[in-house]
């Protein structure tokens, strides 16, 4: 390989699968020990190309990979089986299905066995590798017991015991809590510094790693190269067509476009950080006028005393009012689903009582209940009981005159025929959250509705949400949503609520904030820096 | 010394060759000797939970239960045989008698011993074990453990599925097409899920440069000592022990298609 050469290399690379291609043309290299972001809206093929780069696709489907692809001067094809792994790692989305062994040292050696390490070096591999993400205390856990953010931090150690040269992260925190994605950033930018190595990262919530990132690559939708080229042109000046793909912007670009366009920013370009924000804001006292919400006394929908259940919520008191958005937040397994399912009355409870509309949940006829209390899952799929788009949003209607409405109001309109399961992740979720509008329930229970989906359809489903009458009370680890929309805010940790107020009072409660995992929103972060700064000024 | 620390690929081996040798007797005192033994060894050399032994025992003592209470009122009559009851169409013979509780010995032998070996062997060490020291190839091996780790998530999965259906206001299922439409309903979800997690695991494991290859070098060794062959030898006298036993005391018959 000649110094020159760069590490990766990709020549009119397509690739297609079941007749239609994912991406057609790409042409780009990566330098070694470069770090890169891959961009695009969901379906772009962003994971599939990450896939193509250490050849596991199209082995593991019935794909076929066009064009030409080296790794350090030498075509993928030269590789022999498995080979190319131990140079190019990854890092993948869901913590619950990349492991196949039961504890974690069992769990990093698998990649030492598959690799012919010798025994005797297999110990202080694994201890090195477990030191370097802060898991060496767990070693022999059993990895079911671990929390998420453990999860990818072992998945991580797993891919760094093998010294590759190569690491791709494919939306590790996707399924994480916002104090354990900061966490694993933080982990892996430390460990970029200590051992570099190329860094390939496929991520939706961006704030993170904006510092961390040297370039921008961004595939579009018809699976085409957007952008090629540094973090500060991407969001810089190209942010308002990213947007326009759904593609999620870092906070700070997007808090910089909202004050350009109403003439607050003077900067040349989008900024990039909060310095690059502040120093390009005019009047920051006129930005941060927040609207105060008028709250005026409401009957509450749902009461909820004392309850305990599933041996793990203990003695949870809250109330939704109407006409309210209430967000429960919390880390990963803090027992947010099992509330929420409590309230929906999907779970027996052990102790105390839930009112829904006066009555309580045990005395509502259950096909009642469900016409006034609508509970929209995690995964859409579970929800989808009939062949097609317009049956689902029809199924035990009797008035059909509003599907049409509803068809389009979800964007829907084109896909009535469409089987449920053949929809796309976003249409898929905006249909399980049709389906739970029509019988435009008093209540609607959401289970992080906007997760893994593109900035466009969040937009929209926050956007339904906000206008739907009735009360909304929804599960989410998205702080900015939180800030946004919220009216009321319950936080729990380890099965009991530790704070119910407004979003804006539990940003002051530092100790609550840290106890339950979750961070601040980036408008509070920006106040909390312009304090900072005048004090500093001052003294 | 435990029974956890017996080599698992050997431990099978003597289990399944002491269930061959009692399947040649037909009487009553070999399966219970050899059951006798065998609580012994699962309580004495298992730190086996006496709750967990019964939960696994339960179900066979009812199925042993059941043999025994109809070969002993329904039997086979053949000249000779000594009625000791007679009622309508119930007729208990001694040799019925017999007959019944040896086959009902003969259900619990196989279970206890079946047991023993559950209770005291990690699925990981089994598998590890068979790689070992059968040969199992990898890919065989290491699908079988990624698929044991799901049977809790699908279980999980099945019940949200459940729950969701509720919520959309579907009825509980009465009829008979009613509940083939409803396990279609579930079928699909939950096949598609699997699949899924499925394919995502086995792309995980590639990625970690999982090819199925067989020599592999594994982080825990397995290994087979003298012990484990002791314990072999220990099991299968345990049980030609028992066939002696009952020979000395006049019952011992070889299985003669009495079933």
């Amino acid at each position: 390989m000649s110094p020159f050469e760069p590490q990766i290399k990709a020549n009119g690379l397509g690739f297609s699968y079941e007749d239609s291609n994912i991406f057609t043309g790409l042409t780009f290299s990566i330098e070694k020990n470069q770090s890169v972001l891959l961009l695009g809206p969901s379906g772009s093929g962003k994971s599939t190309l990450a896939y193509c780069l250490n050849k596991l696709y199209p082995e593991a489907v019935d794909g076929e990979l066009k064009g030409s692809l080296t790794f350090e001067g030498q075509t993928l094809d030269d590789f022999k089986p498995g080979e190319l792994n131990q140079k190019i790692g990854i890092v993948f989305q869901d913590p619950e299905s990349q492991f196949c062994m039961l504890t974690v040292e069992e769990e990093v050696a698998f990649g030492l066995e598959n690799f012919h390490v010798p025994r005797s070096q297999m110990e202080a591999k694994i201890n090195t590798a477990l030191e370097m993400v802060g898991l060496l205390a767990e070693k022999r856990t059993t990895i079911h017991t671990m929390s998420g953010g453990q999860k990818q931090k072992l998945a991580l150690a797993c891919v760094l015991a093998l010294q590759p040269e190569v690491i791709i992260l494919d939306e590790p925190t996707a399924n994480l809590d916002p104090l354990s994605s900061t966490e694993l950033v933080e982990t892996i930018a430390r460990l970029n510094k200590e051992h570099p190595f190329t860094l390939i990262v496929i991520e939706h919530k961006l704030n993170d790693w904006i510092e961390l990132i040297d370039r921008c690559l961004v595939l579009d939708s018809s699976g085409g190269i957007l952008f090629d080229g540094s973090p500060e042109q991407c969001f810089g000046e190209f942010a308002p067509y990213l947007q326009k793909e759904g593609i999620w912007l870092p906070k700070v670009v997007e808090v910089g476009m909202t004050a350009k366009s109403a003439g607050l920013f003077k900067g040349e370009r989008l900024p990039l950080c909060n310095d690059e924000l502040l120093s390009g804001l005019e009047n920051t006292a006129a930005f941060f006028k927040k609207e105060i919400k008028t709250i005026t006394k409401k009957d509450s929908i749902l009461e909820v005393n004392s309850i305990s259940a599933r041996g793990y919520l203990k003695n949870i008191n809250l109330r939704i009012q109407q006409g309210e958005l209430t967000a429960l937040v919390g880390a990963n397994g803090s027992g947010k689903t099992t509330l929420s399912k409590c309230l929906a009355g999907l779970y027996p409870l052990t102790q105390g009582e839930i009112h829904f509309k006066g009555l309580p949940l045990s005395k509502w006829r259950e096909k009642d209940l469900f016409q006034a209390l609508g509970y929209v899952f995690q995964n859409p799929e579970h929800q989808f009981i009939t062949d097609s788009v317009y049956e689902e949003i029809t199924f035990g209607m009797e008035d059909k005159s509003r599907v049409t409405a509803l068809l389009e109001k979800m964007g829907l309109e084109k896909h009535a025929g469409a089987h449920p399961f053949s929809l796309s992740q976003g249409q898929k979720r905006r249909l399980s959250v049709a389906t739970m509008l029509v019988h435009e329930q008093d209540l609607l229970i959401l289970d992080e509705p906007t997760f893994g989906q593109d900035a466009n359809t969040a937009y929209e489903i926050m956007r339904v949400l906000d206008e739907k009458n009735g009360a909304v009370f929804m599960i989410t680890h998205d702080m900015e949503l939180v800030d946004q929309y919220a009216d009321t805010v319950h936080v729990l940790d380890k099965g009991e609520i530790i704070f119910t107020g407004t979003p804006e009072s539990l940003w002051e409660k530092h100790e609550v904030v840290n106890r339950a995992r979750l961070k601040l929103p980036f408008r509070k972060q920006l106040q909390n820096e312009i304090v900072r700064r005048e004090i500093h000024v001052a003294t | 010394m435990s029974l956890h620390e017996v080599n698992p690929s050997i431990k099978a081996f003597a289990i399944v060759i002491s269930i061959l040798i009692l399947s040649l007797f037909f009487d009553p005192i070999t399966p219970l000797v050899t059951i006798l033994w065998s609580l012994t060894l699962t309580f004495l050399f298992g730190r086996v939970s006496f709750k967990k032994w019964l939960l696994l025992f339960a179900p066979f003592l009812f199925i042993a239960l059941i043999y025994v209470w109809t070969t002993m009122l329904f039997p086979r009559l053949q000249e000779g045989d000594t009625v000791l009851w007679q009622w309508g169409f119930l007729t208990l013979t001694a040799e019925g008698f017999q007959r019944g509780v040896s086959l009902g010995l003969r259900v619990l032998s196989f279970a206890t011993l079946s047991i023993m070996f559950t209770l005291t062997t990690k699925p990981t060490d089994f598998l590890l074990s068979l790689m070992q020291q059968c040969k199992l190839p990898p890919k065989l091996a290491y699908g079988i453990m990624a698929g044991y780790l799901f049977l809790p998530v699908i279980k999980e999965e099945f019940q949200t599925l459940q729950n969701a259906h509720r919520v959309r206001g579907v009825a509980r299922a009465k009829t008979i097409p009613e509940k083939v439409q409803q396990l279609k309903r579930y079928v699909i979800p939950l096949l598609a899920g699997a699949i899924r997690k499925a394919e995502r695991t086995a792309l995980a494991m590639e990625s970690k440069g999982f090819t199925g290859e067989k020599n592999r070098i594994f982080y825990r060794e397995i290994t087979v000592s003298r012990i484990d062959w002791l314990f072999f030898i220990l099991m299968i006298s345990a049980v030609i022990l028992s066939a002696f036993i009952s020979w000395k005391l006049g019952y011992l018959q070889f299985y003669n298609r009495e079933l």
